[in-house]
């Protein structure tokens, strides 16, 4: 069998086996979807014109997907192999390296996958609907679980880099900014001044608009989406290359 | 059981030159870890490589191994030159590093299947009862593995190094941290993969381990191989018998000068506590020892008559003894 399946199977049973790792991933992002529409729901009701009918849990749900899969998850799995010597083993292994990496990511989207199914049954249970309906909703789970698979990369990157698990869990605060510096309360051009071209700037929004189409309109956005795709392949491309680059000179 | 000596025949390893170069850290020079070490290992040894904690002996074998990049200097593994082909390298070997490399969150037997799968053996889930059954966790085998003891770990980490029968195997101080009863079963481990053939390289800081274990052995101190061959050899070129005097720091000198004019005494060493002399006959040699001291007026603490050990093979060539260089058992 192929290294980077049997890799990917080892970290898929290591995500089964341990929920501990997976579960505060998901956590925080509800306990933020449950917060802010406690704050502002009746701010803004489904007349709102951005909203299109929907309840605004529709227009965060996006959010919390994003968030929910943009984890440093297999970074600390990658920082505790290098701590308990079983990255060693694995390197003394007649095998392409670039399979640690591969099989890595494999997990990711398998976590991914399973997060965003989670995640958006509780959108569902608070009222949000998808409105491109079967094939928007299976879009949104892969498209999820694609950035996740994405964002993976710098993670591993600073596990590979630092050998250190602090700083390796302390990358998931990376994240923050990002996800914040976008239009995840309201639409990009209701955004005010420096915000509106921050949030320009960042890839993220780019990935919750793409998303936030697939829930409000019954038809698919495909330009949105086109942008939400290339945005996700650029950023796994380019983050990857960095972990890839990492573990290359991992021994040096 | 005492290994049988050899001489290095067809040779697994053969190194020359071998040097690990650490950068120095904020304007610090250059660190070398390892410094231009030259050894050769015959196939079918269990080769040990002795020396104190820090001297060079896991950076030896993570370079053979292909872990850490080689700085200068040459390495083959059974002919295969480790800088330039070291894929080919990693079939050949199998690989028990000191911190035991095992993944807690799987079950023994999908570890080693998984291994298997690496090393692409063809039948994994029979290739990995077999070993679970040689290394005596067929019992244990679907538990997590962080439910196994240190010595159930060791054992099968071991096993994971075996999966593709290598030509070598290295292991990098495979009982420390273990207790007298796993060391013994690992060391019963060591001597049956040799008798199957394996060539195995061994690096240990403890001394009755290489004497347990092997057929010729190395000593490494500060990154310099100070001292090899058999370790009867080694321990027949220091004479027959030490007579080891505790003194205080205040006497040695004198002590030192004193005994080391008596006839029948090879070589004085000042060790940490007082003074080793090396003589041919130590029953004979006791008395003089103390005659001697009496006549410059100086005390002893202590007087103890032994065999010469690695130990005292390492003190010899470098004054100093290894920290911890004595298991808790005697097998």
């Amino acid at each position: 069998m192929n290294e980077t399946v049997l890799l990917a199977r080892r970290a898929i049973r290591e995500v089964w086996r341990l929920p501990a790792a997976t579960l505060p991933a998901l956590f925080i992002p509800v306990f933020f979807l449950v917060v802010n529409l406690g704050q502002v729901n009746k701010v803004f009701p489904p007349s709102t014109p951005f909203l299109h009918g929907q309840h605004y849990v529709a227009f965060q749900i996006p959010v919390s997907l994003v968030f929910a899969v943009s984890s440093a998850t297999s970074g600390l799995a990658m920082v505790t192999d290098i701590d308990i010597g079983y990255l060693d083993k694995l390197l003394a292994a007649p095998i392409r390296r670039t399979a640690l990496i591969w099989g890595r990511l494999a997990a990711d989207l398998a976590r991914g996958v399973a997060v965003s199914v989670l995640v958006l049954a509780v959108g569902f249970a608070f009222g949000a609907r998808v409105k491109s309906g079967v094939l928007g909703v299976v879009l949104l789970i892969l498209l999820a679980a694609m950035w996740g698979v994405a964002y993976a990369g710098i993670a591993i990157a600073i596990a590979l880099k630092t050998k250190n698990v602090q700083t390796t869990n302390a990358s998931f605060l990376i994240f923050f900014p990002l996800l914040f510096l976008t239009p995840n309360f309201v639409p990009m051009d209701l955004l005010a001044g420096p915000l509106k071209t921050l949030a320009h700037l960042n890839p993220v929004s780019y990935v919750i608009t793409g998303l936030r189409d697939l829930v409000l309109y019954p038809d698919i956005h495909w330009g949105s989406l086109g942008v939400c795709a290339l945005t996700i392949v650029v950023t796994g491309v380019v983050l990857t290359a960095l972990s890839l680059r990492a573990l290359a000179t991992f021994s040096d | 059981m005492e290994p049988a000596e050899s001489e290095p025949g067809d040779a697994q390893i053969d190194v020359r030159g071998l040097t690990r170069r650490y950068r120095g850290s904020r304007g610090q020079p250059d660190v070398e870890a390892v410094r231009g070490i030259d050894l050769t290992v015959g196939r079918g040894e269990v080769f040990g490589f002795l020396g104190p904690n820090g001297a060079g002996k896991t950076t030896t074998v993570r370079m053979l191994c292909t872990l850490l990049p080689i700085s200068d200097g040459s390495a083959t593994v059974v002919g295969v030159d480790v800088r330039r082909d070291p894929a080919a390298v990693r079939r050949l070997i199998g690989v028990a590093l000191q911190e035991v490399g095992l993944d807690g969150t799987q079950t023994g037997r999908e570890l080693l299947e998984l291994q298997c799968g690496l090393y692409r053996i063809p039948a994994p889930a029979a290739r990995a009862d077999e070993l679970l059954g040689l290394v005596g966790l067929s019992e244990a085998a679907d538990r997590t593995i962080k439910g196994y003891s240190g010595g159930m770990k060791r054992r099968l980490d071991l096993a994971t190094a075996l999966v593709h029968k290598p030509e070598v195997l290295f292991l990098d101080e495979p009982t420390t941290g273990l207790d007298p009863a796993s060391r013994i079963t690992i060391w019963d481990e060591v001597r049956r993969i040799n008798a199957a053939g394996t060539t195995v390289f061994l690096t240990t800081q403890y001394l009755e381990e290489a004497d347990q274990l092997c057929n010729r052995v190395a000593i490494i101190d500060d990154g310099r191989i100070v001292a090899s061959g058999t370790p009867n050899a080694l321990k027949a070129e220091l004479g027959s018998d030490v007579v080891t005097v505790g003194l205080p720091a205040e006497h040695r000198e004198l002590a030192n000068k004193a005994l080391g004019e008596l006839p029948g005494v090879d070589r004085v060493t000042e060790t940490a506590d007082g003074l080793a002399v090396y003589v041919n006959d130590g029953a004979a040699a006791v008395p003089e020892v103390v005659h001697r001291l009496a006549e410059v007026n100086v005390r002893p603490g202590t007087i103890s008559l032994s065999r010469p050990t690695l130990d005292d093979v390492f003190l010899a060539a470098t004054g100093r003894r290894i920290e911890g260089g004595t298991p808790e058992v005697a097998a």
